[in-house]
């Protein structure tokens, strides 16, 4: 990885009310959701652009294609977000002028509408609010890339 | 091992109730719980199957209270059925909070007992038979490899519970030891 960014915890820890079976309780993401750290750098072993995500807790992971550009390295136990695979080659080589961010957010998107019981839906809006406020860091090891959104 | 676990256990404790250092042990306590697909005790009255599921309390912070076995069913065909705010942490798979919970200290009435059953997710049985001198419950879920093994929690005699962010930040200093610890229990 060519930058780790160490990750915030509090903006995550605010909490909200949720009725839980029928009582109102103050419902915290759990501390094995929200990375320590998030890393980004290309990985020349596989040529593709890679983002990690370090957790408290570590297990085996598998790959799951999203679409040409973006595949997911996902927990096999929790179906956590371990890796953003992007094939920067499609990236540029596509006629559309791609906003990156977006295209992430969206994979994630179609993944958590795939797979409705891969877990607690917070966890996959943390992987996707830290890609979005840490874009300028993680795509600055990619020069030349347009990661706004027209 | 599980002295090891103690340890932490009781560290979680003074972290999180820091000021509250000339209070017995036992009226803030952190409680480690692990999730049996099939469990059964001899002094079982708690309702529900062996094959239920459960999550037993196998580590308690402090020297005192540290006999007393609690099991909490967590149906996993039946999340609908789940008991206490260990159950709840366990089926939500987040820290869950649940704070003024009536004293239950003297006389324990009526509208008490239904209250305090309602929002810790006991009957009212459970709480009429047992001492409930808990006001305010954290629980924290535990994972071992990626896996959910069990939860913690946190029960307090105060109203609220003081420091939860402490709570969080020793979990991300020691949740790390914690789980690499119980990959041997």
């Amino acid at each position: 990885m060519n930058t780790w960014i160490p990750v915030n915890r509090g903006t995550f820890e605010d909490g909200k009310i949720e009725r839980f079976h029928g009582v109102e309780i103050k419902v915290f993401i759990s501390p094995y959701d929200i990375p320590e750290a998030i890393g980004a750098g290309y990985d020349d072993k596989i040529d593709r652009f890679v983002i990690k995500f370090r957790y408290l807790s570590e297990e085996p992971t598998y790959e799951q294609k999203q679409d040409d550009v973006i595949s997911l390295k996902l927990g096999k136990r929790s179906s956590r977000i371990c890796e953003v695979i992007i094939d920067m080659k499609k990236v540029n080589a596509s006629e559309v002028k791609l906003c990156l961010v977006e295209a992430v957010t969206n994979a994630i998107n179609q993944f958590e509408k795939r797979n409705p019981n891969a877990g607690p839906l917070e966890r996959f809006e943390v992987s996707k609010n830290l890609i979005n406020e840490n874009r300028s860091q993680i795509f600055s090891t990619y020069p030349g890339l347009n990661t706004e959104c027209p | 091992m599980w002295d090891h676990v103690e340890l932490l256990l009781n560290q979680f404790r003074d972290c999180v109730f820091e000021q509250h250092f000339s209070d017995p042990v036992h009226h803030h306590r952190v409680t480690l719980f692990k999730h049996h697909s099939f469990w059964w005790h001899w002094e079982s009255k708690w309702g529900g199957t062996p094959w239920t599921g459960w999550l037993v309390t196998v580590e308690r912070s402090g020297h005192t209270t540290k006999n007393n076995i609690t099991a909490f069913k967590v149906p996993d065909k039946d999340a609908d059925n789940i008991e206490g705010v260990a159950g709840a942490t366990w089926a939500r798979k987040a820290s869950v909070l649940v704070e003024e919970l009536p004293d239950l200290s003297g006389t324990k009435g009526k509208k008490n007992v239904a209250d305090y059953s309602k929002k810790a997710y006991i009957s009212k049985d459970w709480v009429q038979s047992h001492q409930c001198p808990a006001r305010s419950l954290y629980g924290v879920p535990i994972e071992v490899n990626g896996k959910l093994w069990g939860v913690i929690v946190i029960d307090s005699r105060s109203e609220k519970l003081p420091n939860r962010d402490l709570a969080e930040k020793f979990h991300k200093m020691f949740g790390k030891t914690l789980s690499k610890t119980l990959e041997r229990a």
